[in-house]
């Protein structure tokens, strides 16, 4: 496994000792298999099928670090080249379809547009961020790859006190993805709103793995996912809410609906609650269904064909989260790609 | 978190803690072919039990114990224990009460068992299990007369052949999990009941059993065969000594329903949980599982479990055939040092099946207590159902209460619904309640009732009622 | 005969002294109101008066009917005829409204050497009650409090007070929050517990309730003690001033 990630990475022409350690580490720690329970429904051997030429790991070289945790951040920093650190302010567009690891600062309000924009087989984007305290950052990870593309993404954001976080995804497209996003709370006063989208079609496997973690009282987290899985796609959510001991008073909702809506498409969705408090008020939830059939019918009383009734529906489905975001050009481009997606 | 809250649970009395002091035909502790062979032997087995034993050794010495469960224990030496117990004095075949040692019954009567035919078990027949050899059967005649057959497994086995043979092993088969193999290979008793075509039984059958043994496992085994049209309500309930060292539980439970037939299994569990600091509590390792085979079967479990030091249980429900239902309802207990892990499975197959699953735990003290559920919809369960309510009571700012629900859906027309709440008994709900005359241990006790509700209410009516107890003084006993 | 009597009373809370010497008697029959700007101490008393454990007194003594009430728990309070009618009161969901008075019906008969009563027995003697405070039935079946709203909670404060028949009714802030048609259940429920053998503190913030229910002496607590005291007219000079005269006082 993982010989053309290495190979082409080994191929660079400017390979620093820094880099040499990452792909050292990768070599020694591996990638997750699918017996580890995060990544059950996820098996990472798919990333074998990538050709050398695939793989295009950035020309430069930054940051690296002494040691490594895992493999997965072994295999970004090598891909990467290495971590690179800003502030970001106002509103700043990021390229999720290149490999970067990033470490970035909000100190002010700021907006953050994570856009798959390079049509590249293979992309890994990590970053982690920070929100300082009273600070409000507003995320939006658009993903609309092509049909063969493989992409893993993480993001960690960690927020201090009173901070603000919103996050919105949407995934429409690509062949082999997995998502993480990190959360946590590590003074009181914070809020964290996520919400996504995943359509998972043809033969599309989508991962979206988020996890919150409220180690300080008074946090607020509300989540909203929505997924629709056709054709033989296999979508995968797992949400995750742990509330360490000492966490009084946190507040957290969790919802997850899905569609599914052929025959062969398969949806593995799994709320997760690790509660160690106990002035805490939890609740999650998670739907599995199909379009209501009244409402279809009651569409075509009213003239509509059995698709367009059918489209019109799924895309009310996809509006809970398309219609939070703020950017108007964004939203209307992305409801344009969902709606094409459907057809 | 108030003093008071924390002084409740402080103290819980364990009331069934004493052994009888009988002498007991032990084999020495290990575990290999000769002590299989010595059990089937002792049992009079036929030949063909034997080598499914020996079959299901093989498979076990291959397999390793799970590890992923939210549990964390002492790594359990399989060759430490002995597996075969009886208390000397005791035929083979008691064939009436009259034949069994009266140690053996006062122990009973000291557990609130009452042994005579005329006193309270009024219409509840009663497999008494003691350690590995089934004491006494009370109410034959009275199922036989309705065709029900219910005796210890080891009678089953010699007198019911065919049947045995054809349903042993067909819901959890012997290389399913680690603790199913070593059920398998060393099992030494438990119940067997054939409810046949139509007949409705006509009344609540149920087993009491303890561990009384040092380090005796005990490794039930219990199948149950409600044929078409036919119904049964099944009773487990077990307490068992105060002890030092673990106690392992590695018990199968099979049933199976056939067209138009249902079962209802429940269980009482109040195994000693170990004590304050989380020594020497019974570890409960169990496979249940249902077959709804028959098209319209219906397989419901119920349980209240406060007890063990460790669990790990899965009560499921394969709803293969069309319009089955699988229902699991529970209330589990955490406390001290206990750690559990449970949940259960439902897989749909077959067309327009349904599932309800509402899980109640309440976790005091120290105690861990993790749900892990998993509905699959396989492709061809067209139609399917499922509505899961999952909340946890957490007492107190040291122990947990953990929600894993796996859902794996392969059918566009299954509904799912999955609903999961944590709350906690306030201080300020206390204050209120006792700013009204009530006084604290009421307070927790309505509470925690109010909690449990949904599910004592699917209890049949004695269990409900000791259920209630077992719960109370769980709680209440603490009050100081 | 005093029914409660506050003897130089100072409590603590987190460590911080908020009474700070209240003196305050009150006989059997008569109504009493306390106001007092946001900080005074208004809480801490009714908190103290209940039974709180959160409350520390460093000095001082209340005595209810001869009695001392600081050795009585809270529960003892309540079996003795003490009613606190929470300014927030709390949901309990899974038991129900009715359970829950009935439980307390009979922790109090008890301690009285009374019998229990059963359900249907309860449920006879409530109904007329209910129409008093316009909650029907069906609202008993639901969990305490779980989904009331503001003014449903109060009436239900108001509802567990006839009830029990108290004889010293502390009611903190039951006016606050409420719309012109559920004040006036709430004050015609306190006039009609008003008897010769009963005495009330009304704690509030607006003198509205007070249209309705005529105080027989209103007190000023300020900074943790009680600086004036006067007749039902010191609360209309209260609504017309504010209570920034008495600061400077």
């Amino acid at each position: 496994m993982l010989n053309n990630i290495t190979t082409a990475i080994e191929k660079l022409p400017a390979l620093p000792a820094g880099r040499r350690a990452a792909l050292d580490a990768l070599r020694s720690h591996g990638l997750p298999t699918t017996s580890e329970e995060d990544w059950k429904y996820t098996d990472l051997s798919k990333l074998d099928t990538l050709a050398i030429e695939d793989v295009a790991p950035s020309i430069e070289n930054h940051d690296f670090p002494a040691a490594y945790d895992c493999g997965l951040d072994a295999l970004n920093t090598a891909l990467a080249g290495g971590r690179q650190t800003r502030t970001i302010e106002g509103r700043v567009e990021l390229d999720t379809g290149k490999h970067q690891r990033l470490r970035l600062q909000v100190n002010r309000d700021a907006q953050l547009i994570l856009d798959d924009r390079t049509a590249s087989r293979f992309a890994t984007f990590f970053a982690a961020i920070d929100i300082a305290p009273n600070a409000r950052l507003r995320l939006l990870r658009i993903q609309n790859a092509a049909a063969d593309a493989q992409r893993l993404t993480r993001l960690k954001v960690a927020l201090r006190r009173d901070a603000r976080l919103e996050a919105i995804t949407v995934d429409l497209g690509g062949a082999f993805l997995r998502h993480d996003l990190d959360i946590t709370f590590d003074e009181p006063g914070a809020e964290a709103q996520l919400h996504g989208l995943y359509l998972a079609r043809g033969a599309t496997h989508v991962d979206n793995h988020t996890r919150i973690d409220h180690r300080a009282a008074h946090c607020l987290s509300r989540e909203t996912y929505r997924g629709i899985a056709v054709d033989k796609a296999r979508a995968v959510f797992n949400g995750k809410i742990v509330v360490h001991p000492g966490a009084q008073k946190t507040d957290s909702e969790q919802r997850v609906g899905n569609l599914i809506l052929s025959k062969g498409a398969e949806v593995n969705a799994k709320p997760e609650l690790e509660i160690y408090a106990d002035d805490v008020k939890c609740a999650h939830g998670a739907t599995f269904g199909q379009l209501d059939e009244d409402a279809v019918f009651y569409l075509r009383s009213r003239g509509l064909d059995a698709d367009a009734a059918r489209r019109l529906l799924i895309s009310a489905f996809a509006h809970e989260i398309l219609d939070r975001i703020d950017d108007e050009a964004i939203r209307d481009r992305v409801t344009r790609e969902f709606e094409a997606q459907l057809k | 978190m108030s003093a008071d809250i924390q002084t409740l649970l402080k103290q819980r009395s364990y009331t069934a803690g004493f052994v009888t002091d009988l002498e007991s035909e032990t084999v020495p502790p290990g575990l290999d072919e000769n002590v299989i062979r010595f059990i089937s032997a002792k049992k009079q087995e036929p030949e063909w039990l034997l080598d499914w034993r020996l079959k299901a050794f093989a498979r076990w010495q291959k397999m390793s114990e799970p590890k992923w469960a939210h549990v964390h224990y002492p790594k359990i030496d399989y060759q430490a224990i002995s597996y075969y117990s009886r208390p000397k004095g005791i035929g083979d075949r008691p064939k009436s009460l009259a034949d069994v040692d009266p140690k053996l019954l006062e122990t009973y009567t000291k557990l609130g068992i009452p042994v005579k035919e005329q006193e309270m078990l009024a219409g509840v027949a009663v497999d008494m299990v003691f350690d590995s050899v089934s004491v006494a059967t009370t109410f034959r005649e009275k199922l036989k007369e309705a065709g029900v057959i219910f005796c210890p497994i080891s009678e089953a086995v010699r007198e019911y052949p065919e049947l045995v043979r054809k349903y042993l092993g067909t819901v959890v088969p012997q290389g399913d999990n680690f603790y199913a193999a070593l059920n398998s290979a060393v099992f030494t008793d438990g119940s067997f009941v054939y409810i046949p075509k139509g007949v409705r039984c006509p009344m609540e059958l149920s087993t009491y059993f303890r561990i009384n043994e040092r380090n005796t496992g005990q490794f039930e085994r219990t199948l149950i065969i409600a044929d078409e049209g036919a119904s049964v309500s099944y009773l487990e309930g077990c307490t068992a000594p105060q002890r030092d060292e673990n106690q392992l539980h590695a018990a199968v439970v099979e049933l199976v329903a056939l067209d138009n037939a249902s079962i209802k299994y429940s269980t009482v569990q109040n195994w000693y949980p170990g004590d304050e600091e989380g020594r020497g509590g019974i570890y409960n390792f169990v496979t249940k599982r249902g077959d709804c085979r028959g098209k319209a079967s219906k397989i419901s479990w119920t349980q209240v479990e406060t007890g063990s030091a460790i669990t790990w249980k899965y009560p499921s429900c394969i709803l293969r055939g069309d319009d089955s239902i699988g229902e699991f309802y529970s209330v589990a207990l955490t406390h001290h040092k206990q750690q559990a892990d449970t949940g259960t499975k439902m897989i749909h197959i077959g067309k327009n099946t349904r599932s309800t699953i509402v899980s109640k735990g309440i976790s005091a003290g120290h105690g861990q207590q993790s749900y892990r559920g998993l509905v699959r919809v396989l492709p061809t369960a067209e139609g399917a159902r499922n509505h899961t309510q999952c909340d946890s009571l957490l007492i107190g700012d040291q122990c947990g209460a953990h929600t894993f629900p796996y859902t794996e859906v392969r059918n566009p027309s299954a509904k799912l619904e999955h609903e999961a709440t944590t709350s906690k008994i306030g201080e300020d709900q206390l204050f209120y309640a006792r700013s009204r005359g009530i006084s604290e241990e009421d307070a927790v006790s309505m509470i925690v009732s109010g909690f449990c509700k949904q599910v004592f209410k699917e209890l049949p009516m004695e269990f409900a009622v000791e259920a209630q107890k077992l719960l109370a003084v769980s709680l209440e006993g603490a009050v100081g | 005969m005093s029914l409660l009597k506050i003897e130089n009373l100072h409590a603590h809370v987190d460590g911080k002294e908020i009474l700070k010497g209240v003196d305050l008697v009150i006989r059997a029959g008569e109504v009493h109101a306390i106001m007092g700007p946001n900080g005074s101490g208004k809480s801490t008393l009714s908190g103290v008066l209940a039974g709180r454990e959160n409350f520390t007194i460093t000095a001082g003594s209340v005595h209810y009917d001869g009695k001392d009430l600081v050795s009585m728990n809270a529960e003892e309070r309540a079996r003795e005829g003490v009613f606190l009618g929470f300014q927030y009161p709390v949901e309990i969901p899974g038991v129900s409204n009715a359970y829950f008075l009935r439980a307390a019906v009979n922790a109090h008969r008890k301690h009285r050497g009374l019998p229990e009563i059963d359900a249907a027995e309860f449920m006879r003697g409530v109904r007329q009650k209910l129409d008093q405070v316009k909650i029907d039935a069906k609202m008993l079946s639901r969990g305490v409090n779980e989904g009331f709203s503001g003014g449903e909670k109060k009436r239900n404060e108001i509802l567990q007070m006839l009830v029990l028949e108290p004889r010293l009714m502390i009611l903190d802030e039951t006016d606050s929050g409420l719309d012109i048609d559920a004040l006036k259940l709430v004050a015609d429920g306190i006039n009609a517990m008003r008897s010769p053998e009963r005495a009330t503190l009304l704690v509030t913030h607006y003198q509205r309730l007070l249209d309705y229910v005529t105080p027989d002496r209103v007190h000023v607590l300020a900074r943790g003690r009680i600086v004036k005291s006067g007749g039902p007219e010191l609360a209309r000079e209260l609504e017309a001033r504010g209570y920034g005269w008495l600061e400077a006082a």
